[in-house]
């Protein structure tokens, strides 16, 4: 065989020494490429796109609900089902959720806007394992309850109520003159576990005893204490004293909840739920019809938690809890690509907030994490009827802080660290609520071992979820496919009009051949003089064929990212062209053109050299 | 003491075409050709000498019969080294000169280098070869721009390249005008009577053969007459 470098040398001169050739040869070439590679990198990015909305490669165990007279005989998924699960050789990860299950609700505020939102039935918690290969969460996304079981800070937690003046004007009636007083009162200073409820006149004992008389009234009467509410109804008043009888609210005080009314009637009514904590208790049907006028109350307000009023050494982190006086994590939560999407494309624009890009720079921008904390009432609800379902003395607020972006979120709510849902569960539900997970994340090993998986399930009394998941895989691979095949063709025929020109090319240089072959070519030079012309016109037929494909998915994208409506999930380009897009295509070139040379350069090799060179 | 054999032909046969269009080209054809020798093969045309020279310079494969040429049994010779012959010890010179339009002059001379695995200095030995046709300041043209003549004297200087010991000639002078065939005859004969290099020409001319040293007259596919120059009326 000639010396490869001469073969080489020889072959780029033949190539270069006839453009009508190549240009005959590569047009088909280049035409077929550019279409593989348009197509093919057109279905790979709007595969990532679904792909984001819908993890493909991922299916959801579930157990099928159940029941037998009334009984709920579903199969549970606990970690025995998980272990099960995990010892299928085509499983490749199994990620059990589990989900928050009684009523809770979230308060913050995010850029000035306060915000309000629920958060039972809309969070879950998974192992912070399947975290631990994304660094920049995996540092937050912890149960930090189990780290930091000892040596919290200890803590005082700030007031939690704002009052505003914007009270409305108090009933105007006859000072002094009125008559019947609703009073509510405590149980003096101790813990607030008494109620008393005056009709007509009431007294009690302790700080404050009221007579009230037309005001609405209802004052905190300890600062650190429980919180009274008491409404006295303006007798004098008559009809329009009940209108204000709404007087404080609890919002969230952990030593006592105490809810008074006051009725039209003058009767006040009032009760006082023992608190959990020490405050005292003191009510106070207050003033008369001249304090009133000579000092307005002020209506309060339950203020979300401040970062300013946070005593922990770290307050971006940390925040005080009402409960035990500590310092305590927030709870870290990661929010799904499509949260973040779907807060970008809808929430965002009609509430005049900024975009979320890049979540870290995001974060720092606002000065850390404690930009990105809110409360979580944990009983708590904000739909109207449910709130009967946890007794309000067993409800609780913990804060969370949003440690980062994950495709391993809960797709529209919050996801949380397991134990801290599985602690919650146990607490608010029960033992079997803590052990029983609401779904199980398979990611195969092999997308093609789905249906021996999915039977695998069904024999064991489970189900896998239908998703359109699945659909959509179908119809990407079929629409791949498809792109593939016509591909495929485009190529095919161009390898065969390659063969025509190499046969026609060949029939032309047969004397040629026989001069190579007088002076010492052999059969294999000339065959690999031939295959060569045909690979050099692939490798650049094909290089031009990716080049016009990147171009032409170039102006698509412009057009798409220009023109096109926003929608959730829209691309700032239709096209991923992978390595192997790039690879493959310049490899499919190559290969069929050599093979469109092949039949051509066999015929060349086989001319004996005498009659090669009788060509004239 | 004989000296072996440059070439050695024995019954050597050779047929064009198939079943009832076979027409027989050689019909057994046995000579030798001794190192130095300077032999004519004449015979009208049809006669066979051309597929044996083809035969000979193993361009084209015999039917049957022993063909060894420089002590290589062609029957027993891989193809890659009757490569190697026609690419150092064996030269060719053919009637259409046989250049490649798109090489240069030195290119052309040089383009069996191409092929061999350790071939060094080759533009200086391309230039060599030029030089001694006389065509060194010709070395850039592409064969378009050169005469009849001078494309031949390429066609010369590129078989000259691999130092040839045997030089097939067919119908060299065939397109050349008579003062250039002089010219070209004249080389041929210098080569011989001073390089020592064993020359077949095929060839109508008889100032060709009348240069030679034997004479093989060709008919039918058949010898029929062989004559000696020096012993005109010995055996051949």
């Amino acid at each position: 065989m000639m010396p490869t470098r001469n073969l080489v040398r020889m072959v780029i001169a033949n190539t270069v020494r006839s453009p009508r050739h190549f240009v005959l040869s590569a047009f088909g070439i280049v035409i077929g490429i550019s279409a593989f590679v348009f197509l093919i990198g057109l279905a790979s990015g709007v595969s990532e796109v679904i792909g984001k909305i819908f993890p493909i490669e991922q299916v959801e165990v579930r157990a099928p609900h159940a029941s037998l007279l009334g009984k709920d005989i579903s199969k549970k998924l606990d970690d025995s089902v998980v272990k099960l699960i995990k010892q299928r050789p085509e499983v490749a990860e199994a990620l059990p959720r589990m989900n928050l299950v009684f009523p809770a609700s979230g308060y913050g505020t995010f850029e000035g806007q306060e915000l309000k939102f629920e958060v039972g039935g809309f969070a879950d918690g998974i192992d912070p394992s399947f975290l631990a290969g994304d660094p920049k969460i995996g540092k937050l996304f912890k149960d930090w309850e189990a780290v930091e079981k000892t040596g919290r800070q200890k803590c005082t937690p700030p007031s939690r109520f704002d009052y505003v003046d914007d009270v409305p004007a108090a009933p105007k009636g006859g000072a002094g003159s009125a008559a019947g007083a609703g009073s509510a009162a405590g149980s003096g200073s101790a813990a607030g576990s008494g109620s008393a409820a005056g009709a007509g006149s009431a007294a009690g004992s302790g700080s404050g005893t009221g007579t009230g008389t037309g005001s609405d009234a209802g004052t905190d009467a300890g600062s650190d204490a429980g919180t009274v509410a008491a409404a006295g109804s303006d007798a004098g008043a008559g009809s329009d004293a009940g209108a204000v009888a709404a007087a404080a609210i609890d919002a969230g005080a952990p030593d006592a909840a105490v809810v008074a009314a006051g009725s039209g009637s003058g009767a006040g009514k009032g009760s006082a739920a023992p608190g959990k904590g020490s405050g005292a208790v003191a009510a106070a049907g207050s003033g008369s019809g001249s304090a009133v006028a000579a000092a307005p109350p002020k209506r309060r307000k339950t203020k979300a938690h401040s970062l300013a009023d946070n005593p922990c050494a770290d307050p971006s982190l940390y925040y005080c809890d009402e409960g035990d006086h500590t310092c305590h994590h927030r709870v870290p939560v990661i929010l799904s690509p499509t949260m973040i999407e779907f807060y970008n494309t809808q929430f965002a624009p009609s509430h005049s907030l900024p975009q979320i890009g890049e979540l870290e720079q995001f974060v720092a921008e606002r000065g850390g994490f404690g930009q990105m904390s809110f409360e979580i009432g944990l009983g708590d609800t904000m739909v109207a009827g449910s709130n009967d379902i946890i007794d309000p003395s067993r409800r609780r607020r913990i804060q969370a802080v949003v440690a980062g972006i994950s495709p391993k979120a809960l797709p529209i709510g919050m996801t949380m660290p397991l134990e801290y849902i599985r602690t919650w569960n146990q607490e608010f539900v029960g033992d079997d609520a803590a052990k029983q997970y609401s779904k199980i994340i398979v990611t195969l090993s092999n997308k093609s071992r789905l249906t021996i998986f999915e039977q695998w399930i069904i024999d064991n009394g489970l189900r896998l979820e239908d998703s359109l998941a699945g659909s959509f895989a179908t119809a990407i691979f079929v629409i791949t496919m498809l792109f593939f095949l016509v591909s495929f063709l485009i190529v095919t025929i161009s390898a065969i009009n390659i063969a025509h020109n190499f046969f026609m090319q060949v029939s032309d240089r047969r004397r040629e051949i026989g001069v190579l072959r007088a002076v010492g070519a052999t059969r294999t030079d000339v065959r690999l003089i031939v295959l060569g012309e045909a690979a050099l016109i692939g490798i650049i037929a094909g290089a031009i064929g990716v080049a016009v494909a990147i171009g032409a998915a170039s102006g698509v994208d412009y057009l798409f990212v220009h023109y096109a409506p926003r929608f959730p999930f829209k691309p700032d380009t239709l096209f991923e062209f992978k390595w192997w897009i790039i690879t493959g295509a310049m490899a499919f070139s190559t290969t069929f053109c050599v093979l469109g040379g092949f039949l051509p350069a066999r015929k060349a090799s086989l001319l004996e050299p005498a009659q090669a060179l009788a060509a004239q | 003491m004989a000296q072996d054999p440059v070439i050695r032909l024995r019954d050597v046969t050779k047929s064009y075409g198939k079943g009832d269009a076979r027409t027989p080209v050689l019909r057994g054809v046995s000579f030798d050709v001794v190192p130095g020798e300077f032999l004519a093969l004449v015979g009208q045309s049809g006669s066979g000498k051309s597929t044996l020279l083809n035969i000979i310079g193993g361009l084209d494969l015999a039917d049957d019969g022993v063909i060894e040429v420089m002590g290589h049994d062609y029957d027993k010779t891989p193809e890659r080294e009757l490569a190697g012959l026609r690419n150092g010890p064996i030269g060719f010179v053919f009637q259409a000169f046989n250049l490649l339009d798109h090489l240069s002059c030195l290119n052309n001379v040089t383009l069996s280098s191409q092929f061999a695995k350790t071939a060094k200095s080759i533009n200086e030995r391309g230039m060599d070869a030029l030089k001694r046709v006389g065509l060194a300041d010709f070395a850039n043209r592409r064969p378009s721009e050169l005469s009849g003549g001078q494309k031949q004297r390429v066609a010369i200087a590129r078989a000259l390249f691999g130092s040839p010991r045997l030089l097939l000639c067919d119908e060299p002078t065939g397109n050349l005008d008579s003062e250039t065939g002089r010219e070209v005859i004249e080389f041929f004969q210098e080569l011989n009577t001073r390089d020592k290099v064993t020359l077949m020409i095929v060839t109508h001319e008889r100032r060709v053969s009348s240069v030679a040293k034997r004479v093989i007259a060709m008919k039918d596919g058949l010898i029929v007459e062989s004559i000696d120059a020096d012993h005109p009326g010995g055996p051949a």
